[in-house]
This record gives C-alpha cells, structure tokens and sequence, in this order.
C-alpha cells in the first residue's frame, strides 16, 4: 500500500516535471497549439464557371469556401469557361499586334454572337524572345482584340498580357510552342 | 415566398429544428472513433430534405466592393464563395447591378424563409 502510493506519486511529479519541462520547451519554440474543437467533412460544390468550392452543412449552419491551388492560389476549375482559345498564328502577323483581315471578322462573329455580360481577354506568347518583350506583345494583342470586342459593343472587364509565364504546353517543341501562342477569352455570364 | 412575421413561428421554427437534427449536443469531445466529433458534413441533415447542394445553381450577391459571389439559400443553411475567373484567378467586379444587390434564383427549396424585419 505504502510502495502503490509512493509510486504512484513519483509517478505524479514525474509528469508534473515533465510537463513543465515541456511548457518551458514549448514557449521558447512555438506557441502552443490549440485545443481541437471539432471535424468538418468537406463536400466540393462546383459553380456555374466549373470552379470548385469546399461545403459542408452544419445542422443549423452551413459554411463555404473556394477551392484554391495551394502553390498558386488560383481557383481550382474543372472545365475552365474559356469560351474562346485563339491561336494567335492565324489572329496576328508573326510579332505583330495587327489583326489580320479573317481574324478580325472570326473575333467580330465571336464578341456579338457569344452573349456575356461581360469579357476578359488575356495574351500568351511562346517562350522565344525575351520575358519582357513578350510580356509587351501579349499586352498588344491583348489590347487589339479588346479593341474589336468594344467595336461590336461588348463590354471588356480586362485585358491582360501574360506573355510567356502562363504556358499549357512544352516550350520545348514546335508544336507546343505552338499551343502557347494563343488569346484567351473568359465570358462572364449571369 | 410570402415574408413571416410571427415571433412564435420563429421560436416554434427553431425549437422543432433543433429537436429534430439533434443539435443540442456540447461541442467538443470525440466520436466513436477516436475522432474530432464530426460539426459538419456535405448534405442537409434537416427533418425536409436530405440533398446535396445542386450543382452549378447559384445567385449572384454583389458585396460592398462590387464583386460577385455565388449565394445559396439551402433553407436553414445559407452558402456563399467568391466567383473568381477560372483563367486568372481575379474576382469579376463591376457596377452592372449595386454592391448589396443580388441577381438569380438564390433559394435551392421551398424551406420556410424567415427574412430580416
């Protein structure tokens, strides 16, 4: 009986010991984690753009949030509602922001038949020429096709050139390089 | 929906929901399992439906900068999440409609709708 509780209390200032040691340890390295609270089964919800969204229904509550890449912070999208990829060999004069003649009305065709409220255009080059060069150039095109989008009355949100920091494919092959070289268009729609 | 305006309904709303899915439990403590006890889980564990969220169904609610976000109303559940373009990852803004507006069916049932006096 004497022995049970002796060991029993060594047992006792052993942990307190040790739980102070700890508490001194932990200050001086980080700051005590919280006490966990409760568990949350995530459900993906996808809006009408294809991108998705963390969800769960709390009883009386509900929570959301978007979905994002965690290197990135982009949204995570299944379909990705681009309605329109270009490739900029056919739109434009190699180098050039000038529209050719049959870009030009296939663009036209596109902005007043596609109904959006609204659209955002953005420019990719392939990785040939220099970063900065290619980040003009893609702002160009991006600006030209705006230009044609606003000439039929479609309403332009933004127009950005990404030049060649946004590639799909390979820089490494013609026919990737190929890919990259293209205008983007998103339609925002209600 | 026709706007309620009874204090009682509202009370007897709540005590009914709260009697029916269980919800007068004390937060903390683990499941079965070992656990974290399970908060919250993706489908409606209400007495009316069962459901998931529909997919690719939301309003559109304007916050105070201007930029949209997707609303669902899921009865006594309410959800919303910015829209962000699938491209950029930028938020869509504008001055279509103003900020606090909210555009498209944003109810996902016919759940009785106690709306603010």
């Amino acid at each position: 009986m004497e022995r049970r509780f002796s060991g029993a209390l060594r047992m006792a200032v052993t942990g307190l010991v040790l739980a102070l040691g700890l508490g001194v340890a932990s200050e001086g390295l980080a700051q005590a984690k919280p006490e966990v609270s409760g568990r949350i089964d995530w459900g993906v919800w996808v809006d009408p753009d294809g991108c998705m969204h963390w969800w769960a229904d709390g009883g009386l509550e509900g929570y959301m949030v978007e979905r994002v890449n965690p290197k990135t912070g982009k949204p995570v999208c299944l379909k990705l509602n681009t309605c329109l990829v270009e490739n900029t060999d056919t739109l434009f004069a190699t180098d050039s922001h000038k529209l050719t003649a049959s870009g030009r009305s296939r663009l036209e065709h596109f902005f007043r038949s596609s109904g959006a409220f609204a659209y955002a255009i953005y420019g990719h080059t392939d990785s040939r020429a220099s970063d900065e060069y290619n980040m003009a150039l893609s702002q160009r095109r991006a600006a030209s096709v705006a230009a044609v989008a606003r000439s039929v009355g479609a309403v332009v949100d933004r127009e950005i050139g990404f030049g060649e920091r946004r590639p799909i494919a390979t820089n490494s092959t013609a026919a990737g390089m190929q890919k990259n070289r293209r205008v983007e268009v998103v339609c925002y729609r209600w | 929906m026709k706007k309620v305006n009874l204090k009682a309904l509202k009370l007897a709303a709540a005590g009914v929901l709260l009697a029916v899915t269980g919800a007068c439990t004390t937060a903390g403590g683990v499941d079965a399992n070992g656990q974290p006890r399970l908060i919250a889980q993706p489908r409606d564990t209400s007495f009316i439906d069962r459901q998931t969220l529909p997919q690719q169904q939301a309003a559109i609610a304007y916050d105070p900068d201007g930029c949209q976000n997707w609303l669902i109303d899921d009865g006594a559940e309410g959800y919303a999440s910015r829209r962000r373009d699938p491209v950029s990852g930028l938020p869509v803004c504008n001055s279509e409609y103003p900020p606090g507006y909210v555009v498209k069916n944003y109810k996902t049932n016919t759940f009785i709708d106690i709306l603010p006096e």
